[in-house]
């Protein structure tokens, strides 16, 4: 899902007024019970859901549904089945006809069946509830009602849009609501004939009866997790995105538009069958689902879901910005986070942080020949700027992954971030691998484990066996552990002695809970009349005092160029090495880092400097012109100062 | 591996363990020593990580075959040619390094590649040009010799001292020791097949992992004076399970030609392996049927070797067991050594089939493995055999392990200084491994629990395996969640210990239970999360509830018809919990009776032992002397006798006489104590005691008994009786039992004349156990002859065996003469080894200490 992006402003606030709470989250002081969410227990492995939802009338906010659930017991026999059903009114329960005792708090239903059912042995569950949604909160099902004065037909009338992630599935149908449990879906809706109605899978019908009413039946036959299931009812324009392009029956791609927009619609999204090809053949594995439909709702809470085939879009978020980010984001997460499930919250990076990482790849792919390694960067580039206000520590807040929180929600907020963190992991995964072992990992890990829902250790084991390389000590300092490691380096060249000394410090909070990192800072050494050469910088602890021998004074050494390292690095090196890695700097990371150091500094050389290669990057334009009042270390220096 | 004396090897040895740099400026992780403080996670000093991370693999290493020519079994060196197969994972390879400790390397060469090698004593770094491809094998042969390690290869020459026993070799490669005599990537996450080639001098036996492919006699010099041996382990296995014994033995075959099993013992104990061993292949049937898998392995070996460090080593096919491990006729009416056995056995599938990652998983070999005790007592002996066993392991866990992260460790923990470290934490992969597999059985039921451990074997069989994977199995397979148990029973050190409080209020007939942790209870250490079974008896009929306890204080009221007459708090034990209950003694009495399990009657014979009262000691009494009762419900009422002082009691019963050996052990033990501890016994009635005591020292026909009361008339300082402790130093007996009972007796009586047998006992010729028994001996009676005692025990310092000059280097510390800073420096001086020199010199810093304050 995307979240609509909170303003750097608000960022802050949040973060100050979280570090303010001084108090342990780890646990209720109270009672002395851990605060951590553990995923439930699996008693019933749930097979098929089948919806048969009744919609009597499209402005009646009212829905009367029969759902059959078709269920096993895992393990043992077993007789209770315990599911969630949040706000519904449960008529009945039955198997096979015959009632079963139920109990239900407008949460949680229990089910108390008459007989124990044994292990593996699938019977169905046949509930019938009615369901009335007068609010349109955003979560479970939003039923927006018709606007008279707009201008889109698609506005004027009612729609029907859910929204399952994370827990809110169970408030428009009755089901395990976590993510551990995948399993295939079938909604047969009948409304008026007015209406389109989309969910996951293939169309199977669309059947008018003589009422005039018209039952759709969707069908998505291979296992997904509850929260992915999808309704959406309304009228809309569907457009096809086949064009001559697109030579893929099987695989049909519509954009679900608001009417009057379909061409403008049609146009935004039409890239998406080219980003198709590309990310199939770099995750070598096909699209994983029966169609492609994307479809822009009303009244969306969120930026954009990836429901399994059919990704809804809040409108705002296709009327400007970057759209393809958010279309190759969404697209990403058909396989990572729909086709590789994760079996909990904490685990979320593993859907959010590779779908930001494929915003990076589509960025790369899709730029003009040359420009390829910059487009991929200046993406990588952001997200490191948005993790630059984390500084958080152990154990007050919690890491990348972490079963900490108050709520399944904050885990898309919280400051180790599973979008642009997450993208960082797997970009520093890339440099450190190696595109041809971290590629070749990658679709290992779909091969392994496509259609079961996977933990964050399932992937390094996979990356392990790969590249035979140890990375529990990269996954416990970049994905358990809060915060990001910030790190002042002194570049000083003796000449007599041809040697570069680099004194360097981590100045992140160090303590008992919080390891200094272990990282191996590229230092890219380029000199008069030769080729830059890379000197690596290994540093473990807080302070490191470290000398190269080179063969001649160096023009400039730049710090990590390539971000290798996701450190908020601040260097002390000569001016004229600043401007020189202004202007010719390896790439648009190391210009970028450049422009922001010398775009406050009060010093003619610079200005000209920077006047100089004004108009060359609007991206590195950006930066200076953020940072000429004043540089965004100082600008942060209040909250820092907090944490050290 | 399983460790007879924890403290001879742990602690014994100190290492600069290696810091793993971030990759690719990581030229190897061995590339400088840098000593870190690995006490915590974090090391204060620098802020560095200070966890221990296993090392990248820089190769996937396919086959090993190691030649080895032993030209004279009483010269501690052989020559050795390794060929290697590998190959580059992921990347070209250009840089590998090998873990090789002490090694006198001669060459090296690969077929694909032209190569640079270092060798700096721990490690060899070989470089390749070009590097080697992804996808091609490539092989690597390196000669060296082996000159008498100082670890992994235990060469015991043959000795004047001790005419009739040979020269033998045996190694241990757990944790990071076959290196000493191998290169290997020594670390558990590698597997490999190898192949064995050994030439020994004619007369001596190898035996090392897998079958037998060869043996041929070298005649060409036409006195057949060399043997070779060529044996082959074609199923992967990690470096460290390697084994290799060469030396002279009894071998009876207890197998049958599908499974060969056999049994290696020292020369003329033949006869005693079958009344020892005989039981070994209903063992192997058992662990078949339960886990729905065949034995592994080619053959089953068991191998009793001189001077080994442990109890048992679990090598693939061929378990190393300690020279003592034999029993004969008098010996076997005190004791079995099954447990050892059925331990070493159970490896074969938990750490040998499926192998721990790293050490800190250590117990997902150790934990299976003394699990597997139990279900083997639990074939014996029913579920009373089950429940004692798990009772001592519950009972050694809730001893030792504490509930203070991040201070301590948990059992799951990169917290360590040393590999061999996480054997011997207090939250122990043993005993909590054991109890924490067993709570997991519990709570999944007998059928998901071996189903999900069949599915597990099933999986990674062949593979090497982490905590984690064990888990998802077991979910999978039960449809539980059990992040939270792993998380709180394996990860966070600690037990709960509980407060359980029972009310019976009689107006509303309810029975109010409240549940209090009182562990400390923090952010690191959140309350407990756990079913607790209550097992309630009211008027003659039997209900059991369960209490959901997650919080400090948890609280239930069960409506009943009536008061019960016995409330058993977890019968079954389901928690590994301090349980300290609060209910009237009445309902105590009852269960000792009647308590629904032998674990909860074993708990009202406790708990009594707090209850001073005539009635108590009847009970007691009565219970210690039924003869149908359980021996653990005998032994703890004899040990709450004990606690309320009531030797008279104890002496009647043990005069009444006791036929049984492991109670009248007890008898003895406790009346000791409870004399020991109360001064107020008449001074006719100890005297009567004490001779009964004496002869049972003297002539009971078991041997634990006896080596029991001599250790009574020790605590009880009856120094007149020390005729009857000499004595027992100039008996023979299982494990040296009786003359070790007499040596430590010696040291607690203080007695002066003991001196000379202990300095005679240290010399060569006696048990390297009875040795280091003796040493400790010298050091505590060394005040009575200073001089002669440190001149017996400098010397040992130079012994070869590493218990014994353990022992020597502890006793001089012990003994504080200043003498003894420069024996130990000159000793540290002449080992090669740098991890056996830092520890010599941890033992002489601490003397210099003592000597100088």
């Amino acid at each position: 899902m995307i979240r609509r992006r909170l303003t750097p402003v608000v960022c802050m606030l949040l973060l100050c007024a979280s570090a303010q709470a001084q108090q342990d989250p780890r646990i209720d002081p109270d009672t002395g019970r851990a605060t951590a969410h553990y995923p439930p227990a699996r008693h019933f492995d749930h097979l098929h859901v089948r919806l048969d939802i009744d919609i009597p009338d499209m402005s009646k906010r009212r829905l009367t549904a029969v759902e059959t659930l078709t269920l096993a017991a895992i393990g043992t026999a077993r007789r209770d089945v315990r599911l969630n059903a949040v706000g519904l009114e449960i008529r009945s329960v039955e198997v096979g006809g015959r009632p079963q005792a139920f109990e239900h708090d407008g949460e949680t239903l229990l089910v108390h069946l008459d007989e124990d059912r044994p292990p593996n042995v699938a019977f169905d569950l046949r509930i019938e509830y009615a369901g009335h949604f007068p609010y349109a909160t955003g979560e479970g099902l939003t039923w927006t009602l018709g606007r008279e004065d707009a201008p889109s037909l698609t506005d004027r009338s009612p729609q029907i849009h859910t929204q399952g992630q994370p827990q809110s599935n169970s408030k428009w149908f009755v089901c395990h609501d976590w993510p551990n449990e995948q399993l295939t879906s079938e909604l047969l809706v009948t409304v008026d004939s007015d209406y389109q109605v989309c969910s996951n899978g293939r169309l199977l019908s669309s059947d008018t009866g003589p009422d005039g009413r018209t039952t759709w039946h969707w069908l998505q036959d291979k296992p997904h997790s509850t929260y992915l299931v999808v309704l959406v009812v309304g009228q809309f324009a569907v457009v096809g995105l086949g064009d001559a392009n697109w030579r893929r029956p099987d695989l049909p791609l519509t954009v679900y538009a608001p009417v009057g927009f379909a061409n403008t619609m049609a146009e935004t999204f039409g890239n998406t069958g080219r980003m198709i090809t590309h990310f199939e053949k770099l995750f070598d594995e096909p699209f994983p689902w029966d169609k492609y439909s994307q479809l822009v709702v009303r009244n969306f809470a969120a930026g954009a879901m990836e429901n399994t085939s059919a990704t809804t879009f809040n409108q705002g978020m296709t009327m400007g910005g970057d759209v393809d980010a958010v279309i190759a984001h969404e697209l990403v997460h058909q396989w990572f986070g729909d086709l590789i499930s994760y079996k909990t919250w904490a685990d979320l990076w593993l859907g959010e942080g590779w779908a930001t990482f494929g915003e990076a790849l589509w960025a790369e792919h899709d730029a003009e020949p040359g420009q390829e390694r910059e487009a991929y960067h200046r993406a990588i580039f952001s997200n490191l700027a948005a993790s630059r206000m984390n500084t958080t520590y152990a154990p007050t807040y919690p890491g990348l992954v972490s079963n900490v929180y108050p709520n399944p929600d904050t885990n898309f907020y919280k400051a180790n971030n599973p979008y642009s963190k997450g993208a960082l992991v797997l970009h520093m995964l890339r440099m450190r691998l190696g595109d041809d072992v971290f590629f070749e990992g990658t679709r290992r890990f779909i091969d392994e484990y496509k259609f079961k829902p996977v933990e964050t250790d399932d992937f390094r084991r996979t990356l392990e066996d790969v590249s035979g390389q140890s990375l529990e000590r990269f996954f416990r300092q970049w994905v358990d552990q809060p915060g990001m490691p910030r790190v002042d380096v002194e570049l000083a060249w003796d000449d007599e002695a041809g040697v570069l000394e680099v004194h360097a410090e981590q100045t992140q909070r160090i303590d008992a809970d919080n390891p200094a990192y272990a990282l191996a800072i590229p230092l890219y050494v380029t000199f008069d009349d030769e080729q830059g050469t890379y000197v690596y910088l290994p540093m473990e602890t807080r302070t490191i005092d470290h000398s190269f021998e080179l063969p001649a004074r160096p023009t400039d050494v730049s710090v990590d160029p390539n971000l290798r390292v996701a450190a908020f690095t601040r260097v002390t090196k000569p001016l004229a090495m600043w401007i020189e890695e202004l202007e010719h700097g390896s790439t648009i990371i190391a210009r970028a880092r450049a422009a922001e150091h010398l775009a406050p500094l009060d010093d003619e050389s610079a200005r000209s400097a920077l006047a100089g290669v004004r108009g060359v990057s609007a991206f590195v334009d950006a930066i200076v012109d953020a940072n000429a009042a004043s540089s965004l270390d100082s600008q942060l220096a209040g909250i820092e100062g907090d944490d050290r | 591996m399983i460790s007879l004396l924890p403290v001879l090897v742990a602690g014994l040895l100190g290492s600069g363990v290696l810091a793993d740099d971030d990759v690719d400026c990581a030229s190897g992780r061995r590339e400088a020593i840098v000593r870190v403080d690995r006490s915590g996670e974090v090391d204060p000093e620098t802020g560095r990580d200070a966890l221990n991370y296993p090392p990248h693999r820089d190769a996937d290493f396919l086959h090993m075959t190691l030649r080895l020519v032993i030209p004279d079994m009483n010269v501690a060196e052989m020559t050795a040619e390794q060929t290697l197969r590998f190959e580059a994972i992921g990347t070209p390879l250009e840089r590998l390094t090998l873990d090789a400790k002490v090694l006198d390397v001669e060459s090296i060469r690969c077929d694909l590649a032209e190569t640079a090698w270092t060798y700096d004593g721990r490690a060899i770094t070989i470089t390749f040009d070009p590097p080697l491809p992804t996808g091609e094998p490539a092989t690597l042969i390196t000669t060296y010799t082996v000159n008498d390690p100082p670890d992994g290869l235990i060469w015991t020459l043959a000795d004047d001292a001790w005419p009739g026993r040979p020269a033998q070799i045996h190694t241990q490669g757990q944790p990071e020791t076959n290196s000493y005599w191998f290169p290997c990537h020594d670390f558990p996450h590698e597997r490999l097949t190898t192949e064995l080639i050994v030439t020994v001098p004619s007369g001596f036996l190898v035996s090392s992992n897998g079958h037998l492919a060869e043996h041929s006699v070298d005649d060409s010099r036409g006195d057949a004076s060399q043997e070779t041996f060529h044996w082959v382990q074609d199923k992967a296995h990690p470096n460290y399970l390697v084994t290799l014994i060469v030396g002279k033995f009894d071998v009876v075959d207890i197998g049958s030609p599908a499974l060969p099993m056999p049994v290696y013992v020292p020369p003329g104990r033949g006869p005693d392996v079958e009344g020892t061993y005989g039981r070994t292949a209903e063992m192997i049937s058992l662990y078949e049927g339960l886990f729905d898998e065949p034995y592994p392995w080619d053959r089953y070996a068991q191998l009793l070797v001189w001077n080994f460090g442990s109890g048992g080593m679990e090598n693939t096919s061929a378990t190393t067991l300690y020279d003592t491990a034999v029993l004969d006729e008098q010996a076997l009416i005190d004791q079995s050594i099954e447990g050892l056995i059925a331990h070493e056995l159970g490896h074969q599938w938990f750490g040998d089939l499926m192998t721990c990652r790293s050490w800190e998983h250590i117990w997902l070999n150790e934990g299976f493995a003394t699990y597997l005790e139990l279900l083997w007592m639990e074939h014996l002996d029913g579920e009373d055999g089950y429940q004692a066993e798990a009772m001592a392991n519950f009972r050694a866990v809730i001893d030792r392990d504490e509930a203070r992260a991040p201070d301590v460790p948990g059992m799951v923990s990169k917290v360590y200084e040393h590999p061999w470290d996480v054997f011997d934490r207090a939250a122990d992969p043993y005993a909590k491994g054991a109890s924490i597999l067993h709570m997991l059985r519990r709570k999944l039921g007998d059928e998901v629990f071996f189903r999900s451990v069949a599915a597990y074997i099933d999986r990674f069989k062949e593979q090497s395996v982490e905590t984690n994977d064990l888990r998802k199995v077991m979910e999978e397979v039960s449809g539980e969640a059990l992040a939270q148990f792993f998380d709180q029973w394996c990860l966070r050190p600690g037990v709960p210990h509980l407060d359980v409080d029972i009310d019976w209020n009689d107006g509303a007939s309810t029975l109010d239970v409240v549940v209090t942790q009182t562990q400390p209870i923090d952010g690191y250490n959140p309350a407990y999360v756990f079913d607790l079974p209550i097992w309630i008896k009211e008027s003659g009929r039997a209900r059991e509830a369960v209490m959901h306890v997650d919080a400090r204080t948890t609280r239930a009221t069960f409506q009943l018809e009536a008061e019960p007459s016995i409330v058993a708090i977890d019968p079954d034990l389901n928690v590994l919990a301090e349980l300290s209950i609060d209910q009237p003694v009445d309902r105590w009495y009852a269960q000792l009776e009647a308590g629904p399990t032998l674990t909860s009657r074993v708990q009202a014979a406790r708990e009594l032992g707090g209850h001073d009262a005539e009635a108590t000691l009847r009970r007691l009494v009565s219970v210690a002397h039924d003869e149908r009762m359980h021996d653990m419900v005998r032994e703890e009422a004899m040990r709450s006798l004990a606690a309320l002082g009531a030797s008279g009691r104890l002496f009647g019963l043990l005069r009444e006489g006791i036929a049984d050996h492991q109670v009248r052990r007890a008898c003895i033990e406790q009346l000791a104590r409870a004399l020991e501890e109360d001064e107020d016994v008449p001074a006719p009635e100890a005297r009567d005691a004490f001779d009964t005591i004496a002869a049972h020292a003297e002539r009971d026909e078991s041997q634990l008994v006896r080596a029991a009361a001599i250790r009574a008339i020790a605590t009880l300082s009856l120094i007149d009786r020390r005729s009857i402790v000499i004595e027992a130093t100039r008996t023979d007996s299982q494990h040296d039992r009786l003359r070790r009972a007499g040596l430590e007796a010696l040291a607690t009586l203080d007695a002066a004349d003991g001196l000379d047998i202990a300095i005679d006992l240290a010399g060569p010729g006696h048990y390297s156990r009875t040795r280091a028994t003796a040493i400790e001996t010298i050091a505590a009676l060394a005040h009575h002859a200073p001089n002669r005692a440190y001149d017996s025990v400098a010397p040992l310092l130079r012994d070869r065996d590493r218990r014994v000059w353990g022992a020597a280097a502890e006793a001089l510390v012990e003994m504080g003469d200043p003498r003894g800073v420069e024996a130990l420096d000159a000793f540290a001086e002449s080992v090669r080894d740098p991890i056996q020199k830092e520890a010599i010199g941890e033992r002489r810093d601490r003397l210099a200490e003592k000597v100088e304050g």
